[in-house]
């Protein structure tokens, strides 16, 4: 799998800092809305109404302060394949069970770790249902099914 | 009843052959993922807190208690063979560790650093033992205003402490805070941040979160980095271990300094394990007769960091225990542990639960025994650790996080919340946020939040009853003086820099 390879510089400290910056206003806003009180019975709102603002201001300064050099090269295969390999576990543990779940994780990571091989993935993922099963089935009494049949 | 007779208690629990077993199985798990680069203790606490809930909330604790300090020894193994840290607290430790294994002095530096740690932890559990009573009573005094100001420094300190920029830690602290106040209003029953979901009234699983921000996170950090695996590196038989009697010699007293150093550190809010060993790092190679020769490969510049990190991580268990306020974010996700086991951590834990406080003290000794008896026959097996193919090995960490997060609540809800929280950890590892702070805000919003609306509201209102104690007041002065010192201290490197431009 050829790596996707993204330089993260500048203009991902901006956009971060503006991410934290409406994280803040959704702070803020909410906050406002849930009703501020008064000095003796704060009211629900006033406390994330204080915190939106303070990393509103924060988001700003952090903005203020990014340079060019903080910026970094990042492979994201991993992150372009192993994520949707977790969402589609979840997707499927409770109708497919935890064999179909976890092959289809393991799958999933063979694009994102180029020295993971076919049938390497394959041993790994028979070794981790088994162990599974026996850890957290019958082990733990987890509420979780070999195939979906619960 | 004397200290004896609560350390007898404590002992009988610890003994118990279950406690023993799940004490091992802590402290060998910590060591593990202390050994292997790129996974912290706080991704493994959080991937067996799951587990703990089928036990007895002190056999729970001991096992995540484990964890933390197994992995203060682990991670000085791949810093002295490999020059790569385990953990961030082994950084100091390969300033001297990496030379002394090309020295061809590795085994004895293992050696050395083993016994350090375990000399370090023993002064911090002592400390433990002596100081906690006392801190617990004193801290029985305290109100709502008190514990605001304590929490407060916490929080400052912990995200100005870290290296970096000081803005980026406190928008994570206060990025945390706000995490911390989604799900329903203690007071008022308002829900709030909800966005309509049911899964979100009880807020943010804490599970959820740390296995997101700390194992999805990690495992995507590393695998986009462009690191290459770790070479392989050669194994030792305890006979070639041994340090002659200079070497031991010239590590006794930096272990001893190293110890106090971490224990006094540890208990501070806003530490950690890794300040503490760059600290008494600092303090050695000033005091040493020869200042010159660290970084060359010399044994007090490993035994003192490594004595100092292990004291830390006992040493801050004094605050959580104690008043109920965590010292970093692992402590933090302890504290959240024990709440979740119906245990309130604070000054009345040691009268009401003494069997939980005594029976977690004693099980560090174990711990210690256990960990000084798998780390030094076993160095083999630990040197093999380090060559597990990362293809493997992070595939089958996802997998333990998604069963792990689905079995909190036996919904995938949790698991979506988790790779959310991957993909926000990816990104703050990759721009250099620190990611520890936003999970000390999560698990201290709701209460220094209670507190704040507590003491207004026994003030009617008077905002001068933050400051209405000696002891908030000097909280305070302190947390103003964490505030201040970061950004002056950074202003002042930024000027120096530009006159030496000039």
């Amino acid at each position: 799998m050829k790596s996707v390879s993204v330089r993260l510089g500048l203009w991902a400290e901006r956009i971060f800092a503006a991410f934290l910056f409406a994280m803040g206003g959704v702070l803020a806003v909410y906050g406002w809305d849930y009703g501020l009180g008064e000095m003796n019975d704060i009211g629900p709102g006033a406390f994330p109404l204080g915190l939106g603002l303070v990393l509103m201001a924060l988001a700003l300064r952090c903005a203020y302060e990014a340079t060019p050099e903080d910026s970094a090269e990042r492979d994201l295969s991993a992150l372009l394949f192993m994520v949707p390999g977790i969402v589609l576990w979840a997707l499927l543990i409770d109708w497919a069970g935890l064999v179909a779940a976890t092959a289809v994780l393991v799958l999933f990571c063979i694009p994102a770790e180029a020295k993971l091989r076919p049938l390497g993935a394959l041993v790994l993922a028979v070794l981790l249902c088994l162990a599974g099963w026996l850890v957290f089935i019958e082990g733990f009494n987890l509420p979780l099914t070999l195939f979906g049949a619960r | 009843m004397s200290v004896f007779h609560d350390l007898a208690m404590g002992f009988g629990i610890a003994l118990q052959p279950t406690a023993i077993l799940i004490c091992f199985a802590g402290v060998l798990l910590g060591t593990f993922v202390g050994v292997l680069p790129g996974i912290g203790a706080l991704a493994a606490i959080s991937l067996c807190l799951p587990l703990t809930y089928y036990m007895l909330p002190v056999h729970g604790l001991i096992l995540l208690a484990g964890i933390f300090y197994g992995a203060q020894y682990g991670s000085s193994t791949a810093a002295i063979l490999l020059n790569i840290p385990g953990t961030p607290s082994a950084a100091a430790t390969c300033l001297d560790g990496f030379p002394l294994s090309k020295k061809g002095r590795a085994g004895q530096a293992l050696f050395v650093v083993t016994l350090a740690s375990f000399f370090g932890g023993c002064v911090a559990i002592i400390l433990l033992i002596v100081f906690a009573p006392p801190l617990a009573r004193f801290a029985l005094s305290f109100g709502a205003p008190e514990y605001f100001a304590v929490m407060l420094l916490g929080l400052i300190a912990a995200s100005t402490a870290s290296s970096g920029s000081a803005a980026k830690g406190l928008a994570m602290v206060v990025l945390g805070l706000g995490l911390g106040m989604v799900g329903t209003d203690v007071t008022s029953g308002t829900y709030r941040f909800t966005l309509g979901m049911v899964e979100l009234t009880d807020g943010i699983n804490l599970v959820a979160l740390a296995m997101g921000l700390f194992g999805i996170a990690e495992v995507l950090t590393n695998l986009a980095s462009s690191e290459s695996a770790a070479p392989p590196a050669r194994s030792f038989r305890l006979r070639e271990m041994l340090p002659t009697r200079r070497e031991a010699k010239d590590s006794v007293r930096p272990a001893i300094r190293g110890s106090l150093i971490g224990s006094a550190v540890g208990a501070l809010p806003g530490t950690g394990p890794a300040i503490a060993a760059f600290l008494a790092y600092a303090i050695e190679k000033r005091v040493s007769r020869h200042p010159e020769r660290f970084g060359t490969g010399v044994f007090e510049g490993i035994a003192a960091p490594e004595a100092a990190n292990n004291a830390s991580v006992q040493a801050a268990f004094i605050p959580t225990l104690c008043i109920g306020i965590p010292g970093d974010a692992v402590m933090a996700f302890m504290l959240g542990a024990m709440i979740i086991h119906g245990i309130v951590p604070g000054p009345q834990l040691i009268s009401e639960q003494p069997e939980m406080f005594w029976g977690l003290v004693s099980s560090f000794w174990v711990g210690n025994v256990l960990l000084l008896l798998i780390t030094l026959p076993l160095i083999g097996f630990w040197v093999r650790i380090l060559s597990i193919p990362r293809q493997y090995l992070y595939p089958t960490i996802l997998f333990l996080i998604c069963v792990g997060v689905y079995s909190v609540n036996n919904n995938v809800f949790d698991v979506f919340v988790a790779v959310a929280f991957g993909l926000l950890g990816f990104v703050m590892n990759s721009l250099r946020y620190p990611v520890a702070p936003v999970l000390l805000g999560y698990i201290l919003g709701p209460l220094i939040e209670e507190n704040f609306r507590r003491t207004l509201f026994i003030s009617n209102g008077d905002v001068t009853a933050f400051a209405s104690s000696p002891v908030s007041i000097i909280f305070l002065a302190l947390s103003v003086l964490a505030l201040v010192w970061p950004l002056y201290s950074h202003r002042r490197a930024l000027r120096r820099a530009r006159s030496a431009e000039v």
